[in-house]
């Protein structure tokens, strides 16, 4: 059977320490303002009885992902193993996904990203220090770079003015036998990976054990991150 | 905040996409009926047409990300795209809208085969009614089912009065042989009958249609209620009544009446690409 990746987030366990949000950054490179792993808090109740919510947010993959369904050029793609992943070198940039995703994951690059990475000479110490453009150019990074190593793999790694990215489910590491980087960096443990359709696998018996809900489920689209239990 | 993701930009190519089309099928209709007594208008209406699609298509350029991808989306169609639908069908209709054009500035209305005519109407039926697929297919509350009539019955109601005015000479044949305040009064029913089957949509469902609701006519009251409702479709409609009932003659009241009815559209468009981004 084919594999279907999918990651359940156990809500109990999660401290709330963002730590899946600056892995997801440096993993992927992301400029200020996108953020592919993200957060939600919630403070609800009244004193003394009030209570918090912190919620990890990403793609959710969706089964029926409208992205993928409104995408004139199929740049927003879903794979066999379930991944939705974009392609940049054909996105028109039309936002049409943007508008069609209800979770608000998907990110627009309006500008060149990292920019000063290419074109700043200046150092800090002159002689001492690298420039910016010394540094990427050292690092053989490809411009406007995500991820070096995985555009080494063959994966489109380039991150272009105009089109949409989001979020990977880091395909690229999963196809090493790699968990997301995400899930690895979780202190909690929080976040399990892996394939759906294995009934053994932990996330299908972690699963059946529990009764995962998943964001907006009236919306229809099938997503495949789900959370089980609560913090409080 | 509103997060703006398709501005005026968007909104002016639907609007102009549809007075094009309006514009034509209009032609395609005076072309039947009699292509010698209308030559003049069907002359307008088929050079101009392709003109206002353009027009609106270059803006839309403007407003992706990657516009030179577009040439991309001729291989990588995807089916359950309307985009991906529509910028096929655009660019069918003005090849073939083109074609038209250059053949009646050429060699006249009279050269025109009635093939070509057909077609062109087919296509042009066709991307009227992709303006509000394009919208319907991305689902957003205020962006439901009952946007492509309304889109498509503006269209008509906007390239048809658009051409009545860069005709004023014919109106009284027109007047004449089609009742024209009649035709048009009609029209104007079925569009609002169209909107308010969406507003009570909104008003009436569920509870995020609710809020869409709340959100037309807290924050968008006078483009809806005063320049697209009362200004685009009620005050001709009643304009329209009295000089049925021969209390106002229509010579005197053409221009401004065709003209509100153009600029409705447009605000009942705008509002409405807007509207479905601020929910
Ligand atoms: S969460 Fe949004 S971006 Fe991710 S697959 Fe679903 S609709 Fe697409
Ligand atoms: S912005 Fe790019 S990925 Fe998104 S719908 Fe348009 S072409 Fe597809």
């Amino acid at each position: 059977m084919t594999k279907k990746y999918g990651m359940v987030i156990d809500l109990h366990r999660c401290v709330g320490c963002g730590a899946c949000d600056l892995a997801c950054k440096s993993e992927n490179n992301t400029p200020v303002g996108i953020n592919w792993a993200s957060h939600t808090t919630e403070t609800y109740g009244v004193f003394p009885k009030v209570s918090y919510k912190h919620t990890p947010t990403l793609c959710n993959h969706c089964e029926d992902a409208p992205c993928v369904r409104v995408c004139p050029t199929h740049a927003m793609h879903k794979t066999d193993e379930g991944f939705v992943v974009h392609d940049p070198s054909i996105c028109i940039g039309c936002k049409s996904c943007m508008l069609a995703d209800p979770y608000g994951v998907i990110f627009f690059n309006k500008e060149h990203a990292f920019l000063d990475f290419a074109t700043d000479t200046s150092s800090a110490v002159k002689d001492g220090t690298f420039s910016k453009k010394e540094l990427s150019d050292k690092a053989k990074a490809p411009f406007p770079n995500f991820n070096a190593a995985r555009g080494a793999d063959g994966y489109e790694a380039v991150r272009r003015k105009g089109a949409v990215e989001k979020c990977s489910f880091c395909n690229h590491r999963v196809a090493k036998g790699l968990s997301p980087a995400c899930v690895v960096a979780c202190p909690a443990d929080a976040r399990i990976f892996g394939d759906l359709n294995d009934e053994k696998s932990k996330i299908a018996t972690t699963l059946r054990a529990h009764k995962p809900t998943v964001l907006l489920p009236e919306k229809g689209t099938n997503p495949k991150v789900f959370y089980i239990r609560e913090y409080n | 905040m509103m997060q703006l993701l398709w501005d005026i930009r968007v909104s002016l190519d639907l609007f102009l996409g549809g007075l094009g089309v309006g514009a034509f099928l209009v032609g395609v209709i005076l072309y039947y009926v009699d292509a010698k007594v209308y030559d003049g208008f069907v002359k307008k209406s088929f050079v101009i047409a392709p003109l206002l699609v353009i027009a609106g298509l270059l803006l839309l350029l403007t407003e992706l990300g990657r516009p030179l991808n577009v040439i991309k989306t001729i291989y990588a169609i995807n089916p359950t795209s309307f985009m991906s639908i529509g910028i096929f069908l655009q660019s069918a209709f003005v090849a073939v809208a083109l074609l038209i054009a250059f053949k009646v500035l050429t060699s006249g209305v009279e050269s025109l085969s009635s093939k070509i005519v057909y077609a062109g109407a087919i296509l042009a039926g066709l991307v009227g009614l992709y303006h509000g697929f394009l919208l319907s297919g991305i689902a957003k509350e205020p962006w439901n089912n009952a946007i492509p009539v309304i889109f498509f019955v503006s269209s008509i109601l906007s390239g048809a009065s658009l051409m009545v005015l860069l005709n004023l000479g014919s109106l009284e044949s027109l007047v004449t042989r089609f009742k024209l305040p009649l035709i048009i009064n009609m029209v104007l029913t079925i569009e609002l009958a169209a909107v308010f089957a969406w507003v009570y949509n909104l008003a009436l469902t569920t509870a995020s249609s609710k809020h869409a609701y709340d959100v037309l006519i807290s924050n968008f009251s006078m483009e809806f209620w005063v320049l697209s409702i009362l200004m685009g479709l009620i005050a001709p409609l009643a304009i329209f009544t009295l000089v049925i009932l021969n209390k106002l003659s229509l010579k005197a009241v053409a221009i401004p009446t065709f003209a509100i009815i153009v600029l409705g559209s447009f605000f009942l468009k705008n509002l409405v690409v807007y509207l479905g981004q601020a929910v």
